[in-house]
């Protein structure tokens, strides 16, 4: 037996059952049956948090032996609909994690092992519950308005004490109606092609709304609580701070769990949870649909950054990829042309090139990666730069080919061979797209340790270089398609003239290029005049540390020709003068200003773009006063801290 | 406005460089627990998940005893007589208690990359290693490094985990790795001294729901870093080697490996 193996409580369900550990109802006394109910569905919600989060279903929601055993509750109508809404909630959140395959494939959270999932009758958990919603409202309305109850009918109370009566009838009626908003959130946004994307958001209101009543609900049931406290305030997972009843934390023959005792997140914690949830599906029912993969792109890496938890990025992904198109509604070969073309091609002859299908699955699999947790993203990431290279490199075979046949070409071959160059400088600009992604990734996953900012900053400078000039080259391929189209006579000298306007998207990547190329400067010149700066190690060097950051980016050919000698041989000669010359903060800083006019309606680019002018001001004050102290100063003392943006660095200058 | 790109610092042109790029090595980039990371199973027999295996914690405790380096000596694992002291140092530090099968699959069939630290006869640090073949390539593996805790800041860790690496190296290992808590920075200064790299991050890879990072030292190799060999003299890692060999000596003639099992 593993020496970390616990032993808990009982041996079975039935042997639970037996001693009386799930109770029902609860207590012959009305009060205090609603008081352990409302502890139950508590409880149950910090444990669904918690299940969320990446604990066994069976030690967290499937821990309340009500589920285990739903037939028994039957005779309870609160507490049937209740679990058997909980019971189908929760297998519908498992679907949709499991058919988007977010998960870390080692995750606990779809392992289900057996649990009584399922069962007849699941269906009607809307309208179970809806029935039962009805009664406490019409409970609530009778001791709101007692002149009217007669009207009511002969309605039995809710519980035995009529001044409490108005507090637990509100505070069930918002625990019941937020399971019913969420149930409904879950249906909508499962609607093919998001569908029901604009209901789901009206749902997730109500929802936000219910959860803002819950919480509300708090003090009215820590004041009339009853029953056994749980021993630590902050940690409770109930409402009133009881223990709740009919919960077991350990038995036998339930299902296999790794053999640990976990904690139950607390109440509190349950509710911020579920809030954030909401608050990350709302955002992708917010979203529009782009048809354009490049915004699609940008969307869910925005989206990512604000951490969203395993569900709603099940969720994104679910919604982007649906039977091998794009929303279930874009076939992929239209994205791809929409994007490398800038124009929609139906034709089906296009639609069947080879070039196309692979270039579509590549597609499809970046968008699912690109919706999993950073880590897992980036190492599947750098993995696919290999499938991105080696389609590529078969474009620009297929273009040269048919470029050196150039003499002999026939009408569709010329077709062809711009089809070709246009696939292959897309492919290209996507394959450096996601070495960008793949090398920031790093940043926020705190992957790089300051003696190794100044190559990851080279590489990453490399990396959006050739990034921008992927795209610079698309754009002029595009104007030169679109022009032979129109074939209209234009006045060469007056087109030469007009300088090309480039997107914001461009120039934001240049404010990129900018600060990249500053900071791997002035972290190679830190490094070339101060002896502090850089400690060695004493089992290898700098080149084994490049080999293993760039392995996979290398591997890929992305960039050709990139080497760590090449990198030393750049940096050997970097010094302070040199960077003063250049001003690339400066540079970063101009781009950004102009920037703010063409991004006024887009607060997160705003906010962007005020970060980046932030790091470009901080490092340009820093430059001028390692220069003006003299870097050879042993006092001075240089750090690098990610206090305004999340992969560039601010130096700090101190000293000792 | 135009954008001008830069090739200051050496960005390729539209052509394809002539410059062929770097060979880079043909290892995989997973520990020996990848495949439970990539696929899901989780096999205790061969390969025991280790939870939050290298636990230094390089914060300076009020009841830190005060030793000086030369009154630390350091052994090989030298039989089942020093088992004890090894379960019981870690199951005292880590977080995650292990079976004595896990113990015994390390020490017997690795015990030359075990080492114990003694002061005034009593263990106080302990490291406990495997190596072998992982994916074409020939990979040490540092499973548990423990100082207790009135012995931490004084270097301990980092002799005990220093001679482990070194007889990996000696033995061909290419690479060196391990996993360590995102939150434990002592342990993650100590293995960047070193010249391990961050090489992934992996999501709540602890029962405690904390992260970890793979950290790998990847060893110079002739075709890759020929520089290094060319000059054996020359070479800074030999010399601190060789200082260190001298240091050792002088803690009191621990130098030897052990075998015995």
């Amino acid at each position: 037996m593993d020496a970390g193996m616990e032993k808990f409580g009982y041996r079975s369900v039935e042997e639970a059952i037996e001693n009386g550990a799930a109770p029902i109802p609860f207590s012959t006394d009305k009060t205090t049956d609603i008081q352990c109910i409302i502890d139950v569905m508590d409880h149950l919600l910090s444990c669904e948090a918690a299940w969320h989060k990446g604990y066994p279903l069976a030690q967290t929601v499937f821990s309340c032996i009500y589920l285990l055993r739903l037939e028994r509750t039957s005779s309870h109508a609160l507490l049937h609909s209740y679990c058997r809404m909980i019971r189908t909630t929760c297998n519908s959140v498992l679907s949709v994690v499991s058919d988007a395959r977010t998960h870390e494939e080692e995750d606990l959270f779809i392992m289900a092992f057996g649990l009584p999932l399922k069962g007849e009758g699941d269906k009607k958990c809307l309208s179970m519950l809806s029935a039962v919603e009805e009664t406490i409202a019409r409970q609530l309305r009778a001791c709101k308005n007692p002149t009217k109850k007669k009207v009511l009918g002969d309605m039995e109370p809710l519980q035995s004490n009529p001044d409490l009566e108005e507090g637990y009838c509100k505070a069930l009626l918002s625990r019941i109606r937020f399971r019913k908003y969420y149930y409904h959130v879950l249906m909508c946004m499962r609607k093919a092609q998001g569908r029901g994307l604009e209901l789901a958001r009206k749902h997730i209101a109500s929802c936000l709304a219910e959860l803002a009543s819950i919480y509300g609900s708090s003090e009215f049931l820590m004041a009339n609580a009853h029953g056994i406290r749980q021993a630590v305030i902050e940690d409770r997972t109930t409402a009133s701070g009881c223990q709740p009843i009919g919960f077991h934390t350990g038995l036998d023959n339930v299902a296999p769990t790794p053999p640990r005792a976990i904690k139950i997140i607390s109440w509190k914690k349950a509710l911020e949870y579920f809030e954030k949830l909401l608050q990350d599906l709302d955002i992708i029912c917010s979203f529009r649909l782009d048809p354009l993969l490049e915004d699609v792109l940008q969307f869910v890496v925005q989206f990512q950054k604000s951490q969203p938890d395993l569900v709603a990025r099940a969720h994104l992904q679910l919604l982007l990829v649906q039977d091998g198109k794009l929303y279930g509604r874009d076939p992929l070969s239209d994205v791809i042309s929409r994007a490398a073309l800038s124009q929609v091609i139906k034709d089906q002859s296009f639609q069947k090139n080879e070039f196309i299908i692979q270039l579509g699955q590549l597609v499809i699999n970046l968008l699912k990666i690109l919706c999993t947790n950073a880590a897992w993203q980036r190492r599947k990431l750098g993995k696919i730069l290999q499938d991105w290279g080696a389609t590529a490199a078969q474009l620009q075979l297929s273009s040269k080919r048919e470029v050196d046949n150039v003499l002999n070409i026939r009408v569709e071959e010329e077709e062809s061979m711009k089809l070709s160059k246009h696939l292959l400088c897309w492919t290209e600009e996507q394959t450096y797209w996601i070495a960008g992604r793949f090398l920031m990734l790093g940043f926020e996953l705190e992957l790089y340790s300051p003696s190794e900012y100044c190559m990851v900053y080279w590489y990453l400078y490399i990396v959006m270089f050739k990034l921008l000039e992927k795209a610079q080259l698309r754009i002029v391929q595009t104007n030169d398609s679109s022009k032979k189209k129109g074939k209209k006579k234009r006045d060469p000298l007056k087109d030469g003239a007009k300088e090309i306007q480039y997107p914001s998207h461009i120039l934001l990547l240049q404010c990129y290029i900018n600060l990249s190329e500053g900071l791997a400067m002035m972290l190679a010149a830190l490094s070339n005049e101060n002896s502090n700066f850089e400690k060695p190690s004493i089992f290898n060097t700098e080149q084994e540390r490049f080999i293993q950051h760039f392995e996979l980016l290398q591997k890929a050919h992305v960039p050709e020709g990139v080497s760590y000698i090449m990198f030393k041989d750049l940096m050997n000669h970097v010094n302070f003068s040199t960077i003063m010359r250049y001003n690339y903060f400066g540079a970063a800083q101009l781009i950004a200003r102009d920037l703010k006019g063409r991004f006024s309606g887009d607060p997160e680019k705003m906010s962007e773009l005020r970060r980046v002018e932030q790091v470009a001001e901080h490092n340009k004050i820093a430059l001028n006063v390692i220069c003006q102290a003299g870097i050879k100063d042993p006092s001075l003392k240089v750090s690098f801290e990610f206090t305004h943006h999340a992969c560039f660095a601010i130096a700090v200058v101190k000293r000792s | 406005m135009s954008v001008e790109p830069s090739s200051r610092l050496g960005a390729c042109s539209n052509e394809p460089a002539t410059m062929a790029s770097e060979p880079t090595s043909s290892h995989g980039s997973s520990s020996p627990w990848s495949n439970e990371q990539e696929h899901g199973a989780i096999t205790m027999v061969d390969e025991p998940n280790l939870g939050p295996a290298s636990r230094v914690v390089a914060s300076h405790d009020q009841t830190l005893i005060q030793a000086s380096s030369s009154e630390v000596q350091y052994v090989s694992y030298q039989g089942e007589h020093h088992l004890p002291l090894v379960m019981s140092l870690v199951d005292q530090e880590l977080s995650e208690p292990y079976s004595i099968f896990t113990y015994r699959y390390f020490v017997y069939l690795w015990p030359q990359l075990c080492f114990l630290a003694f002061h005034k006869g009593t263990c106080v640090g302990t490291v406990v290693c495997k190596m072998g073949e992982h994916r074409n390539t020939f990979r040490g593996y540092i499973a548990m490094l423990v100082v207790i805790k009135p012995y931490r800041g004084k270097g301990i860790a980092t002799e005990l985990v220093t001679r482990s690496i070194q007889v990996m190296m000696e033995s061909g290992c290419e690479e060196v790795t391990l996993e360590a808590e995102v939150t434990n920075k002592g342990a993650l200064a100590l293995y960047g001294r070193l010249g391990f790299i961050r090489a992934k991050r992996l999501f709540r890879y602890y029962l405690n729901g904390v992260d970890a990072f793979r950290l790998k030292l990847l060893f110079p190799s002739p075709q890759l870093n020929p520089m290094l060999f060319q000059n054996k003299d020359n070479y800074d890692m030999n010399m601190v080697q060789e200082s260190d060999r001298e240091s050792r000596c002088h803690h009191g003639g621990c130098c030897e490996h052990h075998y015995g099992t």
